[in-house]
């Protein structure tokens, strides 16, 4: 969606001081739109539903007034709400009512106005009756056939390897000869690899595509972290140092999830970041809150829903391994892509990582370090916002 | 039972450590061949080099180095060039095979899974020559 489309823009401030001042920031926000201004709430309404406005954008009480006649309304319009700084009462009303982004006045600026203005018409654009949303729909649709074409394929080949141990297991112990006990042992242990293997691979691809219903309390991050650090304590292999480098706050505000999925998705990072560094290294895990601001939304916000004065907290967990090449980024969270060599891991950890941190409304990012490994971000709703 | 010299050198190369030993086990026990297994590919070169097999059942995709890239190296080798390779993937199905006539860009493959049988049938009907040597 390209916000400097003409459309037009409806504007309800609380006097004409300010109504020039968010004139002037609405036009650098959205240069080719047509600015509509109303006075009042009922003004603003009537305006609203007869010069087919895309969004609105109000300030203070007769703001907070216009969202709920726009809700009452059943109207399809988003509207944009600006708080004074002191009123968050206010602000959080606004965001009760429906207002698709709440904005304190000293975070207002062209970008963040611009921001608000993008997703809400974005968002309008998806769930509108336009032939964007036929485009759209289209390209999902293509996407998903695409999608599923190569989650078939992979499904395929990671089955067909094990079923080739079950195959020559079975044909080597097939053969009419005596073998010894430890032969014997041996075979049948490559069959049970074979087959747990297939088990792991149909499963997980359940896991990734099909979460069950989620058992949804309130958990203290820190204790989610500990759980996850104890089940992966074994992993590196022996003679191989892995520092854990802990930095968690304390008194973190609880956070809204379903625990053994979320001990899962950390489990599945630090997996990752100890397999990352063969030959030993330092593992960060470092948690705290966040308040987020608009600002922050421009990233990210499509994916995680925060929004402005929501508070999150943050689990962090970076290696000093071997990164990501930058070509591979990109598919990191595709079913059986991995990096990793065989009988470490098939590539479903961070496609389940995603899933599980996605079925939470929160976010996760992986990126490459400056200087070298992987920082990965889990971004979490605190109890209180979920 | 055959003189070792007698015996067919086949190199398995491929990044599953337990499918290479499974497929070894049921090679040696034909008393046909002498076998070997790499299993990290970025041996393979030195392994060739060293073993000289008359022929390399090699995986397709493999960490580090894939299956094409080791065929593009012995390519290149003129003292290595004259060794046979064939595949054996995963990556394609007995369907999508069946419809190249088991040759994909001039090589055999062999598609995963295949029984022993299958595959010293395949590797008997690519050897070079099956009573030298």
């Amino acid at each position: 969606m390209n916000q400097n489309q003409a459309t037009s823009l409806l504007l309800l401030a609380p006097d004409d001081q300010r109504g020039e001042y968010l004139r002037h920031l609405m036009r650098a926000a959205s240069k080719d739109s047509e600015i509509i201004s109303a006075a009042r709430p009922d003004e603003a309404l009537r305006k609203l539903t007869g010069a087919s406005c895309s969004a609105a954008v109000a300030e203070g009480s007769d703001g907070l007034a216009l969202i709920k006649a726009v809700s009452d309304a059943g109207l399809d319009v988003p509207v944009i709400f600006i708080a004074p700084d002191d009123e968050g009462d206010l602000f959080d009303q606004a965001r009760a009512a429906g207002a698709s982004e709440a904005i304190f006045r000293s975070e207002l600026s062209p970008d963040t106005l611009q921001n608000a203005l993008h997703y809400a018409l974005l968002y309008r654009s998806q769930d509108g009756q336009t032939e964007g949303k036929e485009k759209h729909a289209e390209v999902v649709a293509m996407e998903r056939t695409e999608s599923l074409a190569r989650l078939a394929s992979s499904i395929a080949h990671e089955v067909r390897n094990p079923l080739s141990l079950i195959i020559l297991a079975a044909d080597f112990l097939a053969k009419p000869k005596p073998l010894t006990d430890a032969v014997r042992a041996n075979v049948v242990n490559y069959l049970r690899h074979g087959a747990s293997r297939i088990e792991e691979v149909v499963t997980s691809v359940l896991a990734a595509c099909a979460p069950k219903e989620l058992a949804l309390e309130a958990h203290s991050t820190n204790e989610i972290i500990e759980e996850a650090l104890l089940s992966v304590q074994s992993r590196a292999p022996a003679g191989i140092q892995v520092n854990f480098i802990k930095d968690c706050a304390a008194n973190l505000p609880a956070v809204f999830v379903d625990r053994a999925r979320m001990v899962d998705a950390v489990r599945h990072l630090l997996t990752n970041a100890i397999d990352a560094m063969p030959t030993g290294g330092d593992i960060g895990i470092k948690s705290y809150a966040q308040i987020f601001t608009s600002s922050e939304r421009a990233d990210w916000q499509r994916e995680g829903w925060f929004r402005a004065g929501d508070v999150g907290v943050i689990i962090e967990i970076s290696d000093t391994g071997h990164g990501i090449p930058e070509d591979k980024l990109n598919h990191i969270y595709e079913l059986f892509f991995t990096t990793k060599p065989a009988g470490r891991g098939v590539g479903l950890g961070l496609a389940t990582v995603k899933k599980i941190i996605q079925i939470h409304n929160g976010r996760i990012a992986i990126t490459n370090r400056p200087k070298r490994g992987v920082l990965a971000m889990l971004t979490l709703k605190t109890a209180a916002h979920s | 039972m055959n003189a070792p010299s007698r015996k067919k050198r086949i190199l398995l190369v491929d990044d599953e450590p337990f499918l290479t030993s499974l497929l070894r086990m049921n090679l040696e026990d034909t008393d046909e061949y002498e076998v070997r297994e790499e299993n990290n590919s970025l041996n393979a070169l030195d392994v060739i080099k060293e073993f000289v097999p008359d022929l390399i059942l090699l995986d397709v995709m493999m960490p580090d180095l894939d299956g094409a890239d080791i065929l593009f190296r012995l390519k290149n080798d003129q003292r290595l060039k004259h060794i046979v390779v064939v595949f054996h993937t995963a990556t394609v199905s007995r369907t999508e095979l069946t419809s190249h006539g088991g040759i994909i860009s001039g090589y055999p493959f062999l598609p995963k899974p295949a029984s022993a049988d299958q595959i010293i049938a395949f590797i008997e009907a690519n050897l070079p020559n099956p009573l030298a040597n």
